[in-house]
């Protein structure tokens, strides 16, 4: 989550937004549709800092997302998806990642077998990167997945195949690897893609990407997912990674070879949700004098490392009470190479005071165990949340 | 500020608890050979029923679901989401495209294309269409956000608008019993309304996932189509044998 706290007007829009949303709107022609939505996303937080540390914050509100978004069709074969958050505007420059836009891109459905998509927006991977965060019951995602390990966007092509009455759904693209530093418009030294790929199998029926059983499901419901991705970023001699493109930890964008591997799962019945997420990264560093490997000699540590994490979570909707109420257990570890592995527990309780388009969250987290890596002044960390949807 | 925490959240949890509506068990099922059915309608004879599905077909199918015929396929249009019939013609919503389809009910020809303004987000529009026969009007019934039911003549001129506040959505809708009733694929729910249109006077629950269609047949049966599941589920007449 992003520590800015100086976005006054925005937030101010809150007090003055309904409790209750609006209707989406759309235009139509009877053949070409274009339809607008967004949400906002944004509260307060209290840090409970470590025991000799004292908070000198002056300002605890947080505006998370303001985005706006054009979904257009045309015809009947293409339709193309423009979302970019204004929350980002104050932020831009501040670190190379930090882009407004969220999704450019375009799909093709006029094929028999297959859809095609090209532009930039959510890659394939994980089932929690690829949940809309507004069916979350949490305010953030766990730390292994906010771009830590991977990057959850980037600019590529997908293909995407629904078998056996949706119950599998296959994905395989290509991309850049530069996550949202593909804006830059800088050039990949390595010259390399990267490849991504998964499969889900769900039953008895299609599952959606979802995270809470809010329409109280009357038969049990299980989803599996396997993904994987791979990217040889091996630098020629003479040139640098761009600057950012490597992430907070180093493991976005390597110089070697970077494959990972993720399993996931989820199971939903009258309102109980379960899921779980694990991943797996090998990175085979090119260059013997890389900090990754955290002055352990190249040959210590037959040239690679490795990073991952797991997380699991369950949550339980009483629609009577128009309340979630959901807990997490996430562990990362960012590389095996220094020590420590990071773990968190975080509960959340939702009231949903129409659905999903107005919902509050009050969050919980508490900082079980920290990597050298990764740490925070805070011991635990409390969020009020408010979200509402314009569709 | 942790004991806090808890206790809000506790006492959020120990609040009201509402009751919940009468429970409806499904006394059998079959498949649906129309793969994602969307909706489905008596058809005037009594022994077939319409079934439409999610990519733009129109079906007649026997009720144990043996397809029978098909309509000429419609490129122009797509999404399928409700279907009904006054007798002598059938009536399909082209939900995205916001038009109502006129087929021939004998050849299953399109023979007209009646368009209409509804707007919603693309896929929530009118995903409920069916008939009065004894007043002679349609109603439809957009899914969500907020679900409106208009009444319209036989030639789809407006008599009519009202808001339908207790089910999170709608996605079938069935002229039975001299009363609109309502399907809600989100709550799985039947609903039935009184004349304003607005209320329900009963309601009842159905255990099915993601119900998109429902019609009484003449023994009074009801038939309940799920999407998702690809499967027609019947039950007893619910104002007879809910528990």
């Amino acid at each position: 989550m992003r520590a800015n706290f100086s976005k006054p007007l925005i937030f101010a829009l809150f007090l003055f937004v309904p409790f209750v949303s609006q209707g989406q709107l759309s235009i139509s022609n009877g053949i070409n549709n274009v339809e607008f939505s967004g949400y906002l996303i944004g509260g307060i937080k209290q840090n409970m800092f470590k025991p000799g540390l004292t908070d000198l914050s002056k300002n605890r509100v947080f505006i998370d997302d303001a985005r706006f978004e054009i979904e257009g069709r045309i015809k009947h074969s293409y339709e193309y998806d423009l979302e970019v958050n204004l929350a980002d505007l104050p932020l831009l420059g501040s670190t190379p990642d930090v882009t407004a836009i969220i999704n450019a891109n375009a799909t093709y459905t006029g094929f028999k077998f297959f859809d095609i998509n090209v532009g930039y927006g959510k890659t394939p991977y994980s089932r929690s990167a690829m949940m809309p965060k507004v069916y979350s019951p949490f305010l953030n995602r766990a730390d292994m997945l906010s771009s830590s390990l991977f990057w959850m966007r980037d600019f590529g092509m997908t293909i995407n195949k629904l078998f056996w009455h949706q119950r599998i759904h296959a994905f395989g693209g290509v991309y850049t690897g530069l996550g949202p530093l593909v804006w830059q418009g800088v050039g990949d030294p390595s010259g390399q893609p990267e490849y991504i790929g998964r499969v889900d199998f769900s039953f008895p029926a299609r599952y959606r990407y979802r995270e809470i059983d809010y329409y109280t499901s009357p038969i049990p419901m299980v989803s599996f997912g396997m993904a994987g991705r791979y990217a040889n970023k091996t630098l020629p001699a003479g040139t640098t990674l761009i600057l950012g493109s490597d992430g907070a930890f180093g493991d976005n964008l390597i110089n070697g070879k970077k494959k990972m591997i993720c399993l996931d799962g989820s199971f939903q019945f009258q309102g109980f949700s379960a899921q779980f997420e694990w991943h797996r990264m090998r990175a085979d560093l090119a260059d013997s004098t890389s900090p990754l490997l955290n002055a352990v000699p190249m040959q210590v540590a037959s040239g690679y490392f490795l990073a991952g994490g797991y997380y699991a979570q369950a949550s339980y909707f009483a629609k009577p009470l128009k309340s979630a109420l959901a807990c997490r257990f996430d562990v990362f570890n960012a590389n095996d190479l220094s020590p420590g592995v990071g773990q968190k527990l975080t509960t959340s309780y939702c009231y949903f005071l129409n659905g999903f388009n107005s919902l509050i969250r009050v969050q919980w987290t508490h900082n079980v165990k920290e990597q050298v890596l990764d740490t925070h002044k805070w011991q635990e960390q409390f969020l009020v949340g408010y979200q509402l949807l314009f569709r | 500020m942790r004991t806090l925490y808890f206790v809000l959240v506790l006492i959020a949890l120990t609040g009201f608890r509402a009751d919940k509506p009468l429970l409806i068990k499904s006394i059998g099922s079959y498949p649906s050979l129309v793969h994602e059915p969307s909706d489905i309608c008596l058809s005037p004879s009594g022994e077939t029923m319409f079934i439409v599905d999610d990519g733009g077909l129109l079906f007649e199918t026997e009720l144990n679901g043996k397809i029978i015929r098909k309509a000429p396929v419609t490129k122009s249009y797509n999404d399928f989401e409700a279907v009904c019939t006054d007798g002598d013609k059938i009536y399909v919503s082209a939900e995205s495209d916001r038009k109502i389809l006129v087929f021939d009910a004998q050849s299953m020809e399109l023979i007209r294309v009646i368009p209409y303004e509804f707007n919603s987000a693309r896929n929530s529009g009118f995903e409920s269409l069916t008939f009065d026969p004894v007043k002679h009007r349609f109603f439809m019934v957009s899914e969500k956000n907020p679900i409106v039911i208009r009444q319209y003549t036989t030639d789809f001129v407006l008599l009519n608008e009202t808001v339908f506040t207790a089910a999170s959505d709608i996605s079938s809708a069935s002229w039975h019993d001299n009363a609109l009733w309502l399907l809600s694929d989100e709550d799985h729910m039947l609903f039935k309304l009184d004349a304003s249109m607005q209320k329900s006077v009963a309601s009842w629950r159905l255990p099915i996932l993601n119900p998109e269609g429902f019609f009484f047949d003449k023994s009074n049966l009801l038939r309940v189509a799920s999407d998702d599941m690809e499967r027609i589920y019947l039950f007893n007449d619910p104002e007879t044998h809910a528990r």
